[in-house]
């Protein structure tokens, strides 16, 4: 039986072959890539969060993103958000023996009772929002540029950023180069004060403003190893420079009894150089897909971490996705960072109370479900987030030992997304 | 939760079976690992699935139903689509008018399910729906489509013998050894199988009861039009439920069913159907595209 076109012959068999050679064609060899062909040319997504500490801030965060697909690989993309913070949040001083009140230049104060983590209530809003453009550049070689701005009442962040992916090898390997840089500028409510001055009664400037710039480079690779397996290396570099000082974070000054003597704005250098390095492996199983990353983080302050993080997104049939998640990550402390500061004791250039540069130890667990619900697809995401920061006996007077100065920080974290296409 | 796939031995290599498109489909591997047999299996059942799911006219959240949704005002449509638009689109010239992605509608007329006789009153509804129907009057100029309003098209002539296409290419990426797609008798295949010996697949017949007709096939591909489950009596005949898209009835003397082998299963259906719609000259049209085929004519 011989079924060439030539040897079909028929006016029909010839005008159908044709057309559907052409359908076939285009999509043959392209495997599971032709399915991302018909993609759609605009897409929402909307996701909202809501994160609850056990006494501390919540956040909720709506986030809307609109993506508008052109012919040839172009895309422009809008992102709006809208977060609005409110609880209390820690002040940097440690829990007393006593209790205290705290009071900052504007009159505003605080009280914690003894043994109580002092925290300073506030509410905040940010709006923010983001342009990207995408188009090819040559084949093979995509760029993606990109403006984001986001604004609170006290803090003005301005950005951009440009990456290049260049895919080759048969579309195996694609390389990425980004770069960005962002300007932010802090307006502290209620003054600025000067670094390791006394917060209750040092002199604030009336609307001082200070900035600091925040520039990253990019380089990665990924690599599709076999039909199932795709490896990717990210190296990041990153440089700080300007104002880095929390305006709102102090540091406990305990006499050796105990007793808390003062409250000193924290102190931090001014300048940073971050290294990231991030691998990452997906692998597909079934239907199944595992997806492992390792990542280490280092910075001249002193800060070292790595962080692991396991997902696994089960697919029971072709519509819904359950996705359990594991996080872990242990960190060092920055080489200025205290819990307290002793009276009498020369002052350090640079202090710094907050938990986030202290040795720490964070672990998440999560799930992730997601389904087809009317046009489009709903997401539900529940997480749990415990970090540990115990502060070291040696940090704080002999009284104060033993006590849970820092308590752990316990954070459940509800998303919800959902995604149209149309 | 969906019935998943099964996966079972053969002589030579490994059978995947699962259902879609509303009957059997399976896929056959000959020197496969087990695990490459399953996981290759998988894909061809997504892809199936997908196919189906987006080509569906039931599904509200199909591409179809969307295009179908924007009946009235122009709509883009993405690169698979137009494929198959374009497909359809030959294959309404080259029937000059009888083959209608757009004649759909015209299914409400006759009973397939049971009886297979026209529906009560259908001569003053033939008359109504017939206007719903002329691809002749969409405006298609890829990938711009202008759907007049109350109009619909129904891929579903098409998506079948398309999946298999597909899942034969797919496969055939991933596979060195034969290879045999089958979605319920529309079938296609790859590769030579050891001592160049043929794949024997059987060719449904019209009648329940009677043996299977035994096909021998080395390449390309094969599909039928027309079948023991869907027909309908005309003229006090049994034949195929192919209706010709300019009348609303089925063709003068079609035949029961018609079977095809061409390169691709799409060109293979397409020829069928496009047989069928000739009534009589099904075979005649047959001879002339120079493609192997088997007819089966309406009862005595």
């Amino acid at each position: 039986m011989q079924l060439n076109h030539e040897t079909g012959g028929g006016k029909a068999s010839r005008a159908i072959g044709k057309a559907v050679a052409a359908l076939l064609g285009g999509q043959l060899c392209l495997g599971s890539a032709a399915a991302s062909e018909g993609a759609p040319r605009n897409r929402i997504e909307f996701a909202g969060l809501y994160y609850k500490e056990s006494a501390r801030v919540q956040v909720s965060e709506p986030t809307l993103r609109w993506t508008r697909s052109f012919s040839g690989d172009r895309s422009f993309s809008l992102r709006l958000g809208f977060d609005a913070m409110s609880g209390a949040s820690p002040s940097g001083a440690l829990p007393t023996l006593q209790a205290e009140t705290y009071t900052s230049p504007s009159g505003k104060s605080f009280r914690a009772g003894a043994g109580e983590l002092p925290k300073r209530t506030f509410y905040d809003e940010r709006v923010s929002a983001g342009l990207e453009y995408t188009q090819p550049w040559a084949s093979g070689l995509s760029g993606n540029s990109g403006v984001n701005v986001s604004s609170e009442a006290d803090y003005l962040s301005l950005g951009i950023s440009q990456s290049l992916a260049w895919e080759f090898n048969r579309k195996m390997t694609t390389l990425t180069l980004g770069a960005s840089h962002n300007r932010d500028t802090v307006e502290p409510r209620g003054g600025l004060g000067e670094p390791l001055s006394d917060m209750e009664t040092g002199t604030v400037e009336e609307g001082g403003s200070k900035s600091k710039s925040i520039s990253d480079l990019l380089f990665g690779v990924t690599q599709i190893l076999d039909r199932r397996t795709l490896l990717q290396v990210n190296l990041g570099l990153g440089f700080d420079s300007g104002f880095m000082t929390e305006p709102y974070k102090g540091v406990s000054v305990f006499d050796d009894a105990g007793s808390l003597v003062g409250l000193l704005r924290e102190s931090r250098p001014d300048s940073r150089r971050r290294t990231t390095l991030l691998t990452r492996l997906n692998r597909h199983l079934g239907r199944d897909v595992f997806s492992g990353s390792l990542r280490w983080y280092h910075d001249d302050w002193g800060v070292d971490s790595w962080t692991l993080d396991l997902r696994y997104h089960f697919k029971p049939d072709l519509d819904q996705v359950w996705q359990p998640h594991l996080r872990y990550s242990r960190q060092t402390a920055a080489d200025f960072q205290r819990f307290a500061l002793r009276e009498g004791e020369p002052l350090p250039e640079h202090v710094s109370s907050d938990m986030r540069l202290a040795d720490l130890n964070s672990l998440t667990l999560g799930m992730k479900y997601s389904r087809p619900v009317l046009n489009g697809r709903l997401s539900l995401r529940l997480e749990y987030l415990l970090q540990s920061a115990p502060v070291p006996d040696g940090q704080v007077p002999e009284p104060l030992r033993g006590m849970d100065l820092n308590p752990d920080l316990k954070a459940l974290l509800f998303g919800l997304g959902y995604t149209i296409d149309f | 939760m969906e019935e998943q796939g099964r996966l079972e031995a053969t002589d030579s290599g490994w059978r995947f079976s699962f259902t879609c498109f509303g009957g059997p489909c399976e896929v056959t591997l000959d020197h496969a690992p087990r695990r490459l047999a399953q996981e290759l299996g998988e894909e061809a059942r997504c892809e199936a699935l997908r196919i189906q799911s987006k080509f569906s006219r039931y599904a509200p959240s199909s591409e179809l139903s969307r295009i179908n949704r924007g009946a009235g005002k122009a709509c883009e449509v993405d690169a698979e689509t137009a494929g198959l638009l374009d497909l359809a689109d030959t294959a309404h010239h080259l029937s000059e008018g009888a083959f209608d992605i757009s004649a759909g509608v015209l299914g409400q007329l006759w009973d397939f399910r049971r009886s297979g006789e026209q529906v009560e009153g259908s001569e003053e509804r033939r008359r109504s729906l017939l206007a719903r129907v002329g691809w002749s009057r969409v405006d298609w100029r890829r990938p711009r489509l202008n759907l007049p309003a109350r109009m619909e098209l129904d891929l579903g002539g098409l998506g079948k013998e398309y999946a298999v296409d597909r899942c034969l290419a797919l496969l055939a990426t991933n596979h060195r050894g034969a290879l045999l797609v089958n979605f319920g008798g529309d079938l296609a295949v790859h590769g030579t199988r050891e001592g160049d010996q043929p794949w024997r697949v059987a060719v449904e017949e019209v009648d329940a009861g009677q043996p299977e007709r035994m096909l021998h096939l080395r390449e390309g591909a094969l599909a039928t039009s027309g079948d023991n489950r869907r027909f309908v009596y005309w003229h006090g005949k049994r034949v195929a439920h192919i209706l010709d898209a300019r009348t609303g009835l089925p063709p003068d003397k079609a035949p029961r069913s018609v079977t095809v082998a061409a390169p691709t299963c799409c060109e293979a259906g397409l020829l069928a159907t496009l047989a069928l719609l000739r009534g009589a000259a099904a075979g005649t049209f047959l001879e002339e595209q120079g493609r192997p085929h088997w007819i089966r004519n309406a009862d005595e």
